[in-house]
C-alpha cells in the first residue's frame, strides 16, 4: 500500500468520525432546541394570559372607581398645568388645589 | 544430459505474467480512480462542512419561534395598550363510539354543566357519532372537573377564544367575533382577513385614555341631564386620525349573548340625524368660500320668511339687521337661510357634495349608513338644510367636514388605522375662509352660545346644535337632540383636536332654568371631555391663547371686544 492510500485512508477515517460527531450534536442541539421551543411557547403562552389579565385589571373605568373609592382624587384642571417658564402660581391658582398643604402655601404668600 | 528448453512453457509463464501484470494495471486504474473519486467527494464534504460552520452563522428564521398559538392578531391601541386579543383554552367533546355506559356519562357531565340538555346529548351519543360538542371553552375549574370524573370517550381539543380585556370600552369599534373566532361586527369583521393572518398586531389610532375620559364624561351627563343615549368621536385635526369614539348604550364584547339589539348600534357611524345649527358652519363656510358675501355683508332677519306654511323663527328675539358674523355667533336661522338663498340651491349643493355630506363616509368600519339627502334640491330645501333639517347626516361624517373647513381647508378623511397614509390634496375652502371661521366658531364660545364650553387658557371654539325630535313623522318642540362640535389647541393657530359630542333628549332641568338647547348641556359636558383631554395629552394653558385670524375682526364692522370672553 502506499503512503499515498494510506494517507487517504487516515483522512476518511478522520472525517467520518467528525462527520458522525458532529451528526450527533446537530442530533442533540435538535432535541434541545424543541425542548427550548416547547418551553418558551409555555412561557409565551402564560405571558399572553398574563398580558391580557394585566390589560383587564388595568382597564382605566376599574382604575377611576378604585381611585375615587379609596384614593379620594379628582380628574386635574387646566389650572394644573403650568409651562415651566411660567411664573410662580397665584393665590387663586393655589386655592384651586384645594389640598390642606396649598392652603398653607398660600396664606404665606398672602402673607408675604 | 542436459534437459531440453520447454519453450511451451516458457511462453505459457510469460502470458500469464503479462496477464497477471495488465489486471494488476488495470486495478491499479481502477483503484485510482475510485480514490479520486471518493477524495473529491470527501472534499466536498469537507468544503460543505466548513461552509456551514465557519461561513453559514446566521439565526434561525423559520416560523418555529412565531406566535403559532395565536390564531388571530391582536389589536392595540395607539400606544401598545391590548383592545382585543386571542387566549389558548379547552373545549370539551365526546366520541360516541368510545363511550361504554351513555346514561352515566351524561349524568355525570351534568353535575359539571348543569345546563347541558341531558335528553338531547344522550339521544346523540347513543347513535354512536364520532365527534359531538359538549362545552366551548373550558374555565380551568371545569376542566379540573371533567379530568376527575374520569369518563372514556371524553376528550379535549386545543381552542382559541377571543377576549376584550377594556370590555365595553370599544365596543362599537372593534365589534366583535363568533365562537369561531370569525370577525361578525365592526373592525373585526371589516379586518378579517388581515386578522386571521395573525402575524402582526393590528395598530389602531385610538388612545385608551380619551376614550375612557369620553365614554366617562359622557356617561356623566347622560345622568346629570337624563338623557336616553349619547355619542361622541374625537379627531385629530391634521390627520384625521379618530382618537376616541364612543356610542352610548354600549355592550360587552366578552358576553355578547346578552347584547340587546339597541346597544349594537353604533349611533356615530350607522345613525343619520338633522344636525340644526352645527349646519351652519358649512352654510357659511359655503357663502363665503364662493364670494357670495363677506363678513361684513348684512342681512336684515327681522322680515318674515316662510316655507310652505311654516314660518322660519330664531331661538332669540329679532336680532334686526346684522352681518354674516353676527348671524354665525347668535346662529340666526332666518340669516343663515337668506346667505343659502343668496348663493342658489346649484352651489349649495355642490359645496357640500364636495364637503362629502351627500354620499356615506369612508371608514373602517362595516357599519356605516348613507346619509339622508333630500330628493330634490328646491328653495325650500336649501333653506332648512342652512340650518341643519332636510338633510340627515352620521355624526363622524359631520365631524369629517366640519375639521376640513377649520384645519387649513384640506379635505380630511377619518381613519381608525394608525398607519393609514394620509392624502390631504383636496381643497375644500381657501385657508383664509378657514380661518374665518374658526374664529367665527371661536367668538361663538366666548360671546355666543357655546359660554360654556369655555376653557379659560385653552383656544376652544365650537358651535351647538339644538334639533326637534322626529317622531312619527312630526317634530316634536319639547324633546330634542343636542350637539356641540368644538376645536381645542393650545392656540388659534394650531387647532389640535376636533369634538363631537350629541345628547339624545336630555331634559328641562331647574339648574338649566327650563332649557334644553345644546348650549345647557352638550356644551358643559364638551367642555369637561376637552378639559380633560387636554390634561391627558399634556396641553399647556396660555395667558392669552387668541391670536386675530382675519383683520375683520379688528375692524369697526366687528362689535364684539377681541379675546374677551363675555361672562
Amino acid at each position: 500500500m502506499s503512503r499515498l492510500t494510506l494517507l487517504c485512508f487516515a483522512f476518511a477515517t478522520i472525517i467520518g468520525v467528525m462527520t458522525f460527531g458532529i451528526k450527533q450534536k446537530v442530533a442533540s442541539l435538535e432535541d434541545h432546541l424543541q425542548k427550548v421551543i416547547k418551553e418558551s411557547r409555555h412561557f409565551e403562552e402564560a405571558m399572553h394570559i398574563l398580558t391580557a389579565e394585566w390589560n383587564y385589571l388595568n382597564n382605566p373605568v376599574r382604575l377611576q372607581r378604585m381611585v375615587e373609592k379609596h384614593l379620594k382624587l379628582v380628574a386635574g384642571t387646566a389650572d394644573h398645568l403650568a409651562a415651566l417658564d411660567r411664573k410662580s402660581p397665584t393665590k387663586h391658582e393655589v386655592l384651586s388645589y384645594d389640598t390642606r398643604a396649598m392652603m398653607q402655601l398660600a396664606d404665606q404668600l398672602e402673607d408675604s | 544430459m542436459k534437459r531440453p528448453i520447454d519453450h511451451t512453457r516458457f511462453d505459457l509463464k510469460s502470458s500469464f505474467n503479462q496477464q497477471i501484470s495488465h489486471a494488476l494495471q488495470m486495478a491499479k486504474n481502477r483503484l485510482m480512480i475510485t480514490g479520486v473519486v471518493f477524495s473529491f467527494a470527501l472534499l466536498m464534504v469537507c468544503g460543505r462542512l466548513v461552509d456551514l460552520m465557519l461561513f453559514r452563522q446566521e439565526p434561525l428564521t423559520t416560523n418555529e419561534f412565531s406566535p403559532s398559538f395565536l390564531n388571530r392578531s391582536e389589536i392595540l391601541d395607539c400606544h401598545g395598550q391590548v383592545l382585543a386579543t386571542t387566549l389558548v383554552t379547552s373545549s370539551l367533546c365526546v366520541n360516541g363510539k368510545k363511550i361504554f355506559d351513555p346514561e352515566d356519562t351524561v349524568i355525570k357531565l351534568k353535575t359539571v354543566f348543569p345546563h347541558l340538555s341531558e335528553k338531547d346529548l344522550l339521544k346523540k351519543i347513543q347513535e354512536k357519532k364520532t365527534f359531538i360538542w359538549i362545552q366551548r371553552h373550558l374555565t380551568p375549574h371545569q376542566q379540573q372537573a371533567v379530568i376527575e370524573l374520569g369518563l372514556p370517550g371524553v376528550e379535549f381539543i386545543r381552542d382559541h377564544r377571543r377576549i376584550y380585556p377594556q370590555e365595553a370600552l370599544f365596543s362599537h369599534v372593534l365589534g366583535y367575533t363568533d365562537i369561531d373566532n370569525n370577525g361578525i361586527a365592526g373592525l373585526e369583521k371589516s379586518m378579517d382577513v388581515d386578522l386571521k393572518r395573525g402575524d402582526a398586531p393590528l395598530v389602531l389610532s385610538l388612545d385608551l385614555r380619551l376614550q375612557h375620559v369620553m365614554r366617562d364624561e359622557l356617561i356623566k351627563g347622560m345622568d346629570e341631564f337624563g338623557c336616553i343615549g349619547s355619542s361622541g368621536i374625537l379627531m385629530d385635526v391634521d390627520t384625521g386620525h379618530v382618537l376616541a369614539m364612543v356610542s352610548l348604550p354600549d355592550f360587552n364584547p366578552n358576553k355578547i349573548d346578552r347584547i340587546h339589539q339597541d346597544q349594537r348600534f353604533n349611533k356615530n357611524t350607522s345613525g343619520v340625524y338633522e344636525m340644526g345649527s352645527i349646519m351652519k358652519i358649512a352654510n357659511t363656510a359655503m357663502a363665503l368660500e364662493s364670494g357670495v358675501v363677506q363678513l361684513h355683508s348684512t342681512f336684515n332677519t327681522s322680515e318674515p320668511l316662510k316655507v310652505g306654511r311654516f314660518n322660519i323663527t330664531d331661538y332669540r328675539a329679532n336680532y334686526g339687521t346684522i352681518n354674516v358674523a353676527d348671524i354665525f355667533i347668535h346662529s340666526s336661522n332666518k340669516g343663515a337661510a337668506r346667505m343659502a338663498l343668496m348663493a342658489g340651491t346649484d352651489k349649495q349643493k355642490a359645496f357640500l357634495n364636495k364637503l362629502g355630506y351627500l354620499s356615506p363616509t369612508t371608514i373602517e368600519l362595516p357599519e356605516v349608513s348613507s346619509p339622508m339627502v333630500p330628493k330634490r334640491w328646491r328653495d325650500a330645501t336649501a333653506i332648512t338644510v342652512s340650518y341643519g333639517y332636510g338633510l340627515a347626516l352620521s355624526p363622524l361624517q359631520t365631524l369629517a367636514g366640519i375639521t376640513s373647513i377649520i384645519g387649513g381647508g384640506y379635505k380630511v378623511k377619518p381613519t381608525l388605522l394608525k398607519e393609514a397614509p394620509i392624502l390631504k390634496n383636496e381643497r375644500i375652502v381657501s385657508a383664509k375662509v378657514s380661518n374665518q371661521i374658526l374664529q367665527l366658531m371661536r367668538y361663538v364660545v366666548t360671546h355666543g352660545t357655546s359660554k360654556r364650553a369655555n376653557i379659560p387658557g385653552y383656544f376652544v371654539a365650537g358651535k351647538t346644535g339644538t334639533a326637534n325630535l322626529l317622531l312619527r313623522g312630526t317634530y316634536n318642540k319639547a324633546r330634542v337632540t343636542t350637539t356641540f362640535i368644538g376645536i381645542l389647541g393650545e392656540e388659534a393657530t394650531k387647532p389640535k383636536y376636533a369634538l363631537f359630542v350629541r345628547l339624545d333628549d336630555p331634559q328641562r332641568l331647574k339648574k338649566t332654568f327650563g332649557f334644553n338647547a345644546a348650549g345647557w348641556n352638550a356644551a358643559p359636558v364638551s367642555k369637561r371631555i376637552l378639559e380633560r383631554v387636554a390634561h391627558v395629552v399634556g396641553l399647556i394653558p396660555k395667558n392669552n391663547p387668541d391670536t386675530v385670524l382675519d383683520p375683520f375682526f379688528q375692524s369697526a364692522n366687528f362689535k364684539y371686544q377681541p379675546n374677551k370672553c363675555k361672562e
